[in-house]
């Protein structure tokens, strides 16, 4: 092979790619989509608002389940269930949740028709305290919540 | 000793290696389009810490209330404090009340243009995870008073 040849193939394999318009492309396209990433995911729990006169014309005949969040416990009560207490030490007991899943479980379980729950809160409630409470009452076979204040001042 | 062209030494071309921030942008653009989503989608208002839930539904168009630990807003716009409405032995938020009115009269108008029935549709409650629950019987109340019948209260989804 003459050396004028080797020295053409040469230059051939060190060509390099020309990258610049898909830089270019990325460059517009990684800012469009960091701008409309979405990082945090959000979801909505659907309830109706306060204020329904019915709901506590049937609640009398129903089960009428109510899970009372205070700053120390869970109260379960409800009509013809056992009315259970599970004291937690602070907020964010887990030990004391799960006792509450646990029982709400038991509850829908032997309540296949019922689909409501009451959260009586204090007014000092937390609201991350009511949605944790929510959320287990849902994954217990509860979804139908409604919120209700334990002293009530109109 | 003077210099003479002949020994100067000559710079070689320095090629940029592009292959690796090549990779690298190639691995972000992937994650980035996975993660696009057309729609336009809620977002937490400033301010505002959601709680974590399991919930899975999606929030739909709505009017937003934001009761950060500080005061309550409606969409962007700042309504009242919120050491004010708990000082006060009302239920009724009055400024709230006053803004939920405003944009039911707008709701009518458009619906009167249209020729439709008018439909308020959805109230959703942005609500930081440290408020206590005197203020969100207040906000939901003030709501319903004011003729919204379906709240959802929007949270940040745990898997």
């Amino acid at each position: 092979m003459s050396r004028h040849r080797i020295r053409k193939m040469r230059d051939l394999v060190e060509a390099d790619l020309e990258i610049m318009p898909l830089m270019n492309l990325f460059v517009v396209l990684i800012p469009m989509l960091l701008l409309s990433a979405v990082f945090l995911e959000l979801s909505v729990i659907h309830m109706a608002a306060p204020g329904g006169d019915g709901a506590e014309a049937d609640a009398k005949e129903s089960l009428d389940l109510a899970v009372h969040i205070t700053a120390d416990a869970y109260r379960v009560e409800g009509n013809g269930i056992e009315a259970r207490e599970f004291p937690r030490e602070d907020r964010r007991d887990v030990g004391a949740t799960f006792q509450l899943a646990a029982y709400l479980q038991t509850v829908a379980t032997d309540h296949p028709d019922n689909r409501a729950v009451r959260i009586v809160s204090q007014p000092t409630t937390h609201y991350d305290e009511i949605i944790e409470v929510m959320d287990r009452s849902r994954e217990a076979g509860l979804p139908e919540a409604s919120l209700q204040g334990d002293q009530v001042s109109h | 000793m003077r210099r003479t062209g002949r020994h100067r030494r000559v710079k070689p071309a320095v090629a940029l290696k592009m292959t690796s921030m090549m990779d690298i942008l190639v691995v972000l653009l992937l994650f980035l389009v996975k993660s696009f989503v057309a729609d336009e989608q809620m977002s937490p208002s400033a301010g505002v810490q959601l709680p974590e839930s399991t919930a899975k539904e999606h929030p739909e168009d709505s009017v937003v209330i934001a009761i950060t630990e500080t005061s309550i807003l409606v969409g962007e716009d700042w309504v009242a404090d919120l050491s004010a409405v708990m000082a006060s032995d009302e239920m009724r938020i009055e400024k709230l009340a006053r803004e939920l009115e405003t944009i039911r009269a707008q709701k009518e108008d458009l619906a009167r243009i249209q020729g439709v029935d008018v439909q308020l549709g959805l109230v959703t409650i942005q609500g930081d995870r440290e408020i206590e629950f005197a203020v969100l019987q207040r906000v939901m109340y003030t709501v319903g008073a004011e003729g919204w019948d379906e709240i959802s209260l929007a949270v940040i989804r745990t898997t």
